[in-house]
Parts: C-alpha cells; sequence; structure tokens
C-alpha cells in the first residue's frame, strides 16, 4: 500500500545528530523527502561548533514506512540517529484522561461541605428522594462508556485492557463536543449475562450507558436487556452512532448525486452490529434493495446462520430477489456500497463495476475496504471513517451531542425517532449551498453539530414520552459553542 | 446533647428585603446572634428604590437550629425572607467531580492521535504485552471507589444512589490531596458474590480498588476474596484506613506519656469492621493484651461468638488472659481506650480506674464514647473523630497517602507492615517539639502528611516484596526500533 498519504497518526520523532557542515541538514530532508516522508517539525536540540542535534518529525505511510526512513537516516554518513520516539505513545503516556474536582477542599469548612459531616444530610435527601440524584451528584451528566474488548475498531478481540485507549479516546470526545462527563469500564468477561449483570447494578451513578466495541450478536442481546431493566439510556454506539451517522451522510450524498432512494441497489459488507444497524435505518429512510455479505459471502434466505437471530432478520428482510451470487455481481450496477467490515475487502475492479455516480462508504477502521486514493476516479462520493481523508462518517458527529439532548431531559431510554431526529441534524448542518461530493458531512470540529444533535434529540426524547423533563436546562446546549 | 458549635456544615443562606434605614441589619444580625447563629458572609444582592436585598450566610449548629434562625429573622418587623438556600446542598448541585482531558481535541491531527487511527496502535500494543496498560492509559493513576450503600457514615443501611455524594466526596480528597483520579461506582447489590464478581469484572482500568462503607461481615469476605483474586490492590478504607490513623495517633501518644508499645494494656470498644481491623494492627505493632467489648460484654472464649470470625479474634487473640469480667473490670489498670462504638459508653468511673498517663481515643461520631470535657481531668491524652476537638482521628490522614504510595510503587497489594509505615508516617508528621498531649495528629490539610504517607508505603512495599525493588520510570512501549 503505497498510495496513501503520510500521516500524524504512523509519525515518528527522530533525534539526529549530525556535523554542524552546510549541507547536512539538506542531505538528511532530501533523504527522507525521497522515501515520501512527510517533514513536520524540525527542532533544535542542541548546536555546537562541530554538531547539531535536531528532533525531526515525520509523517509516514504507516509503520513500516516509519521505520524505513529510520533505517535509511542511520546509513547516511555522517549522521547518528540517538532515539527514536512515536508521538502517538508519546501522547498516550499514562493515559488522556482525569478526574478532577469541581470544587476546591482546602479549608476545615470545605471539607466540612463536600464531605463529613454536611455530605450526610445530602445522602439523606436522596434516601427520601431517589430522583435528587440526579440534582445532586455527577450522574445527571454522566456516562459509563462500557466495553468488554471483543470488537474494538477493526481489530476485533483484543480484550479489555487494550480497548482502554479507544475508551479513553471517546470520553475525551465526549467531554470535548458534547459537555459530558465519560468514565471508561472496560469489563473482563465476555459472557453476555455477567455483562449484563455488572452494567446494571453499577448504572445507578450514571445518566446513560455508551456501550462500545462489544461483538455482534452478543451486543443486540446485551443492549436489549439493559434497556428493560434500567432506566436510563442505553445506546449502543456501534449500532446506532454508525447508522445515524451514515444515515446523515447518506442523505447528503443522495442530493448530491441526485439518485432516487427508491430506485436505488446497495450492497451492505459487514452486517456486524454497525452494518445491521445502518442498513435498518437506511430501509427506514426508504432504501429498496438492499444486499449484504459477510465473511461466508451474499446473505440470502437459503443459508444456515444458526442461532444468529440477526443474521437470520437480515436475509429474511433484505435482497429482495434472494441473489445468491458474488460479491463482484452484487457490486455490479450497484448505486452503493457501505462498508462496515475489514480493509482491502474491495479492489478497483468491485468499484469499477458499481452504477455510474456510484456512493462507496468505505468504513472499516483503520484501514478502509478501500483506499480513496484507488477508488476516487470511479466514483461520485467516497466516504471513509478515517479523519484524514473528506467525508469522514464519524460517529464523533453522533454520540456527543445525542448523549447531551438525552442527558439534558434525562431520557429514560433512546428510541428510533430520536435516532431520526439525529440523522437530519447532522445532515442538515451542511448548508445546501456547500454541499457537494467531497462536503456531505460536517467537520468533527463542527461545535454547532453536537448542539443542531442535542436539540434534535432532546426534542425528539420528549415528543415520544421517553424523557423525565420537557425543557432541557441543566447544562444548556449553547454552552457547547466555543 | 451537648452545646455543638454552629458549623458550616448546618449553614443557611437568607435572602432578605428590609428598609434601607440606619440599624436595620444591625436589628437582623443582633436577632440571628440572640439565637447562637453565627453570621458568615454578607452579600448585597440589590438596593432599589429603598429596599435593600441581602444574602446573609448563617452557621447553625444542626438543621432545627437553622429552622429556628430563619423563623427569627422572618418575624422581624420590617423584615421579609426572600428565600432560604443551603449552602451545602448548592455545593452538590451537579455533583462534586467531572472528567477532563489532559489533552484538547482541537484539530484533525490531535484526533487522529488521540483516537482512530493512532489509537490503534497503542491498542495492539498493550495487546501484544499486558503490562502496557500501566504506562499507555491512565489505570496507574486511578481508583474505583466502590461501595453498596449498606454502612454509609454512621448513617446505615441508605442504599447506594444516597452513597453517591460521599463516594464523590471521597474522590474529590484523593484528587486533591494525593492527585489519585478516582471513579465512584455504587452497587445495587448488597449480595458478597455479586459485588466480588462485578469488582473483579470492572478491574481492568483501575490501578485499585477502594471498598468503601459496606457493612460487616460482608465486608472482610468481599476484600479478602477481592485481595485473591485480583492483581491490583484493594484496601477497605474503614476497616484499614481507620487501623492506620489510630496506631498513627496510638505511636504519638505513648511518646507523650512516655509507655511502650509492648507493655499496654488495651480495650477497644466496638468490634465491628475498624474495631477489628485496628485491633490486627496494633497487635501486629507489638500490643499483646487487647480486650474486645461489644453488645454481648467483654469478648471471652467462654460465651458463644460462633458464626462471628471479627469477635472470636477478639475472644481468642486479644484476650491472651481471658478476662471474663464487665467493662469497668477491663479498664482497671488498662492505659489505652479504643473507641469505635456509640455515644457515652464510657463515664467517668471508668476512667478513673484507668492506669496512670491513660489514653483515651473516643471515635464514635458524631458523639464520642465519652464527652471531652467530662474526660480531661482523668487521662493524659484524649483523642475522638470530631474536627472541633484537638486531635482528630480521621481516615483523611491515611486513604489519598496510601492509595499514592501504593500507585507510585505499583504495589500489587497492602500488607500490615505497609500499614504500619503509613502509621508510623502519619505519627512522624507532628514535629517532635510540638508533640503534646493535644497535638497527637497532624492537620488533615498537611500536605506534607500525604506526600510522607506515599513514601513510606511505597518502601515498605518494596521491601517487602509487595513492589517491584525498582520501577523503571522510561516507559517501555511497542513503538519504533531506535
Amino acid at each position: 500500500m503505497s498510495v496513501r498519504y503520510p500521516a500524524i497518526a504512523y509519525g515518528v520523532t527522530i533525534r539526529a545528530e549530525y556535523p554542524n557542515q552546510p549541507g547536512q541538514l539538506g542531505s538528511i530532508t532530501t533523504a527522507i523527502g525521497e522515501m515520501g516522508g512527510d517533514i513536520s517539525a524540525l527542532d533544535l536540540v542542541q548546536s555546537s561548533q562541530d554538531k547539531v542535534i535536531r528532533d525531526l518529525t515525520i509523517n509516514a505511510s504507516d509503520v513500516a514506512h516509519g521505520q524505513d526512513m529510520v533505517a535509511k537516516l542511520k546509513k547516511l554518513p555522517g549522521v547518528n540517529v540517538v532515539s527514536v520516539s512515536d508521538p502517538t505513545f508519546l501522547l498516550h503516556l499514562n493515559g488522556k484522561i482525569e478526574m478532577r474536582s469541581k470544587s476546591p477542599v482546602r479549608t476545615r469548612n470545605d471539607l466540612s461541605m463536600a464531605y463529613t459531616p454536611g455530605v450526610a444530610r445530602v445522602c439523606m435527601a436522596i434516601h427520601d428522594d431517589p430522583e435528587s440524584s440526579w440534582n445532586l451528584t455527577a450522574k445527571g451528566n454522566t456516562v459509563a462508556v462500557v466495553s468488554d474488548g471483543t470488537a474494538v475498531l477493526g481489530l476485533g478481540d483484543i480484550g479489555p485492557a487494550a480497548a482502554m485507549p479507544v475508551m479513553e479516546g471517546k470520553a475525551m470526545l465526549f467531554k470535548e463536543l458534547g459537555g459530558v462527563d465519560a468514565w471508561p469500564i472496560c469489563l473482563a468477561t465476555k459472557d453476555q449475562d455477567e455483562i449484563v449483570e455488572a452494567i446494571e447494578n453499577f448504572a445507578v451513578g450514571f445518566g446513560g450507558i455508551n456501550l462500545e466495541d462489544i461483538s455482534a450478536p452478543r451486543c443486540f442481546y446485551i443492549e436489549e436487556r439493559l434497556q428493560e431493566k434500567l432506566d436510563i439510556p442505553v445506546f449502543h454506539d456501534d449500532q446506532h452512532g454508525t447508522a445515524v451517522t451514515s444515515t446523515a451522510a447518506f442523505l447528503n450524498a443522495v442530493k448530491v448525486t441526485g439518485k432516487k432512494i427508491e430506485n436505488m441497489k446497495a450492497v451492505v459488507v459487514g452486517v456486524g452490529a454497525g452494518g445491521m444497524a445502518t442498513t435498518r435505518m437506511l430501509m427506514d429512510a426508504g432504501l429498496l434493495d438492499v444486499v449484504g455479505a459477510d465473511r461466508q459471502g451474499v446473505l440470502h434466505r437459503d443459508r444456515d446462520y444458526g442461532d444468529n437471530e440477526s443474521k437470520k432478520w437480515f436475509a429474511e428482510n433484505t435482497n429482495p430477489d434472494n441473489f445468491k451470487g458474488t460479491l463482484m455481481d452484487a457490486m455490479t450496477g450497484a448505486d452503493l456500497f457501505i462498508g462496515l467490515s475489514g480493509p482491502g475487502v474491495i479492489t478497483v475492479d468491485h468499484v469499477k463495476a458499481m452504477n455510474k455516480d456510484a456512493i462507496v462508504f468505505a468504513m472499516a477502521n483503520p484501514d478502509p475496504e478501500i483506499y480513496p486514493e484507488e477508488a476516487a476516479e470511479y466514483v461520485k462520493v467516497m466516504a471513509t471513517g478515517r479523519s484524514d481523508y473528506p467525508n469522514q462518517v464519524n460517529n464523533a458527529l453522533c454520540f456527543p451531542g445525542f448523549f447531551r439532548g438525552m442527558l439534558d431531559v434525562r431520557a429514560t431510554r433512546v428510541n428510533a425517532e430520536m435516532k431520526l431526529a439525529a440523522a437530519k441534524a447532522i445532515a442538515n448542518s451542511v448548508p445546501d449551498s456547500q454541499l457537494n461530493e467531497e462536503y456531505i458531512i460536517p467537520n468533527v470540529f463542527d461545535r454547532n453539530v453536537a448542539v443542531s444533535v442535542a436539540k434534535a434529540v432532546a426534542e425528539a426524547a420528549v415528543k415520544t414520552g421517553v424523557a423525565r423533563r420537557s425543557t432541557p436546562k441543566a447544562y444548556g446546549v449553547e454552552s457547547l459553542i466555543k | 446533647m451537648t452545646n455543638r458549635y454552629p458549623a458550616v456544615a448546618y449553614s443557611v443562606t437568607l435572602r432578605v428585603a428590609y428598609k434601607n434605614i440606619p440599624g436595620h441589619l444591625g436589628v437582623i444580625t443582633t436577632a440571628i446572634g440572640m439565637v447562637g447563629g453565627d453570621i458568615g458572609a454578607i452579600d448585597i444582592v440589590s438596593i432599589n428604590s429603598g429596599t435593600m436585598i441581602r444574602d446573609i450566610t448563617v452557621n447553625a449548629r444542626d438543621v432545627d437550629h437553622g429552622a429556628e434562625i430563619v423563623s427569627t429573622v422572618g418575624v422581624l418587623n420590617g423584615v421579609s425572607v426572600r428565600s432560604v438556600s443551603d449552602p451545602t446542598f448548592l455545593l452538590h448541585l451537579g455533583g462534586k467531580i467531572n472528567m477532563v482531558s489532559k489533552i484538547p481535541i482541537r484539530t484533525r491531527n490531535d484526533l487522529s492521535l488521540a483516537y482512530t487511527p493512532g489509537v490503534a496502535r497503542v491498542s495492539m500494543a498493550i495487546h501484544e504485552d499486558p503490562s502496557a496498560v500501566w504506562s499507555l492509559t491512565s489505570k496507574s493513576n486511578t481508583v474505583a471507589v466502590v461501595t453498596d450503600g449498606t454502612a454509609v457514615l454512621g448513617l446505615g443501611n441508605i442504599g447506594p444512589a444516597a452513597a453517591l455524594p460521599v463516594m464523590e466526596g471521597k474522590a474529590l480528597l484523593f484528587k486533591e490531596l494525593a492527585g489519585v483520579n478516582s471513579w465512584p461506582i455504587c452497587l445495587n447489590t448488597s449480595d458478597p458474590e455479586k459485588i466480588i464478581q462485578i469488582v473483579k469484572h470492572i478491574s481492568p482500568g483501575f490501578g485499585g480498588i477502594n471498598l468503601e462503607d459496606i457493612a460487616a461481615p460482608n465486608c472482610f469476605y468481599i476484600e479478602e476474596r477481592l485481595r485473591e483474586e485480583l492483581d491490583i490492590p484493594v484496601f477497605h478504607d474503614d476497616q484499614h484506613g481507620t487501623a492506620i490513623v489510630v496506631l498513627g495517633a496510638l505511636y504519638n501518644a505513648l511518646e507523650v506519656v512516655g509507655k511502650k508499645i509492648d507493655q499496654i494494656n488495651v480495650v477497644i470498644s466496638g468490634a465491628g469492621a475498624a474495631g477489628l481491623a485496628t485491633a490486627k494492627l496494633i497487635k501486629q505493632a507489638g500490643v499483646s493484651s487487647i480486650i474486645g467489648y461489644d453488645r454481648e460484654g467483654i469478648l471471652h472464649s467462654g460465651i458463644d461468638l460462633a458464626g462471628h470470625s471479627g469477635k472470636t479474634w477478639f475472644a481468642e487473640q486479644g484476650n491472651i488472659d481471658n478476662f471474663r469480667g464487665d467493662l469497668k473490670g477491663a479498664m482497671n489498670n488498662a492505659d489505652v481506650f479504643i473507641g469505635l462504638s456509640g455515644p457515652n459508653v464510657l463515664s467517668i468511673d471508668h476512667l478513673k480506674v484507668m492506669a496512670k498517663n491513660s489514653i483515651v481515643f473516643a471515635m464514635a461520631n458524631p458523639d464520642p464514647e465519652i464527652n471531652p470535657e467530662s474526660a480531661v481531668p482523668y487521662v493524659k491524652v484524649i483523642a475522638t473523630g470530631r474536627s472541633d476537638y484537638p486531635n482528630q482521628i480521621n481516615n483523611v490522614l491515611a486513604f489519598p497517602g496510601v492509595f499514592r504510595g501504593i500507585l507510585d510503587s505499583r504495589s500489587k497489594g497492602v500488607n500490615d507492615e505497609m500499614k504500619m509505615a503509613a502509621a508510623w508516617a502519619i505519627a512522624s508528621a507532628v514535629p517532635r517539639r510540638h508533640l503534646n498531649e493535644e497535638y497527637i495528629v497532624p492537620s488533615v490539610f498537611d500536605r506534607s502528611v500525604v506526600r510522607g504517607v506515599a513514601n513510606a508505603v511505597a518502601k515498605a512495599a518494596r521491601a517487602t516484596g509487595m513492589a517491584p525493588i525498582k520501577r523503571s520510570k522510561t516507559t517501555e512501549f511497542a513503538g519504533l526500533p531506535a
């Protein structure tokens, strides 16, 4: 894969020592440039009459590319590579989040209000009226980000500890974009009933549960059971965040291409949590002809799905012609490709076979089903899950505002109306005047998105009777606009 | 009960309106003073056409006293009380803690390092080397504060939601005093097996577990099982925090009275979680004779304590001479009384029979085993759990530093040596030249205590094999080869 752009996510910082002679730095930067490295910072660490030490931060296309550049520099005459560090790992040292106290405890008076004896009266107030815990504790603005580490990004079952950096990243986005306090809880069990039991019992202190990176079909069972038992919303982001954001992108891509939804032919590859929820939501939006495929091939009604109820549902409710061919056959003439599977699942040939003005959402993370550089010239609209290409279909457009809205009205659950309201709010965040094939979905850093989503979700929650209060107040979405 | 001082924990803020004429404020403040209110801040809210509106904050002795102050002001001529608020509740609005990102996410580059795609490499590094979770996530500085709400302060079984303000207070103290991140986990079950299982399941993201306010005897079983089954330290603060601070106070009290720890007779009233842990720790520290006293009377081998392992410990390990008399008999010639029971267990007659230069720790909250004023003439050193008398024995002196030390040394548990080292560090925080009968315990706001305790705990952990001898400060990660 050499077509990819060098990215900061694969950056390396090389500390290089070389003779203080004219032309030396030039030979280093030239060598890096020839290898396709993208130099960002060139910091001077130390300089003397005879030698110079610099930190060279270079964006690379991938890990191997970074290593190649290090090896190349080591071979350059006169250059000594002192050390190599990795900006991504440096940023992760000791984690990315922390807990803070809102009020200082500096004096006995502070202590006697925030802790004993004053706190006792607050406890008893909650004991007498449990609903007051929404006001008198952090619950009203706090979400648990819960994972068992079984389906982390595109990495698969890497376990709860390895899932932590992702959950911390999620918590950061919750705070930065939605003003929501989120805490990661990574569970050391894969047993779906044990997961339900743990969450059910620790939910007391949280205003919502964000399930994350739990593999299908377990995620469906867990979410459903929890929502039955709890009086706070349970939102599996891989399903609904993906479905909402993909639907938003879809609505705008349809506008850009001028296609008629009811006439479109769609292929969904990857029918796990994201694929399943997205397909359902797109069908709610009017899509009729959807063919799904998983590792075993196309899903049709004559395949055996064992006890996988969700795939059975999929086979029965999609693929109207009960098509049984290959993925290439399915892609032929398709208007829309939705990829929520793994890297390199489709090739240029698949894309070439699609209908005119094809829409390709290759959303596998971190490596998409097909890279935009390869597909671009054959499709009208291309979107990925990555931040380093245009049209990033990123759940971060949904979940911060979605939970902001739910917490603001103290919603008891998530429903389809809230999801559709959120998708429309995201889609409408791109002004019609600016809508084009490279801008079908707003920027993750557009602060207005979370505000619009929050308002839309809160309104839908109130309208459908799943809100504890009809006017959002406590935190106020406007405060999010910076 | 005794004349308590007015305290900020029971303060009220009255918004009063009155004619802005000289002497009117004096009438109000005089009235408040007459009923024993202690005026704090007096703020102007507005002055309009001769009407003055002010917020007057008044410390009261308790809730009833606050109400009395309000009604006293309310009946004053020309004064109207517009509203009454409670500073303690205002401080609790929206909770006392939040979550913040350590690094901002403002640009795509930030996002691609902290989240996808960069985070994927960090996750895989942990997947390949699970110990990297300590350096690459917030685990190493994060503690779960876990309760089931069955024994909250002196309030009893008030449930997990009502326990939240206390756990948030605890979390706040962890952060403010020791820089430890902690998050409250309140469990909606008091089934010990379920609690054990849930804590085990949520443990991957935490560097330690602080159990809190779980009723005896479940707390012993839960802690023991978790210690066996988890690879991170588990510390039940009600037991060990109390034991550590009592031992610290005892070290200094013994120095004041000039007695040796291995030559004293001790009576402990209250054989619950704190009493038992304290007895065990002072036994480890060298005390040989510890007579326990509880609802059954003096605990000795002649009474049936079947099924109560804590009380059996007192009978078998503490009461070494198998004394079978009453409390007064036990107090005869005792050097130290430690009360972790209830109000007014002791009378002056009990004190009169103690050995010369006796030490009494009357720690029942809020009303001690004996009123300090009446005990003073008969004892050399008296300490309580209250902040309004000298020598306050408060867990806040122990748990922040203990966890700081545990986390810094990456200790896998907490043993008696570490607890004794913590106690000694607390004792040492009182400068020798200042040591006297009214100053045996340092102030909870003495910042040197945390550092001293943390260093002592870490050192003891290394010395006893609980922590690696030397922990590399540099973080090893699966980055690029240098």
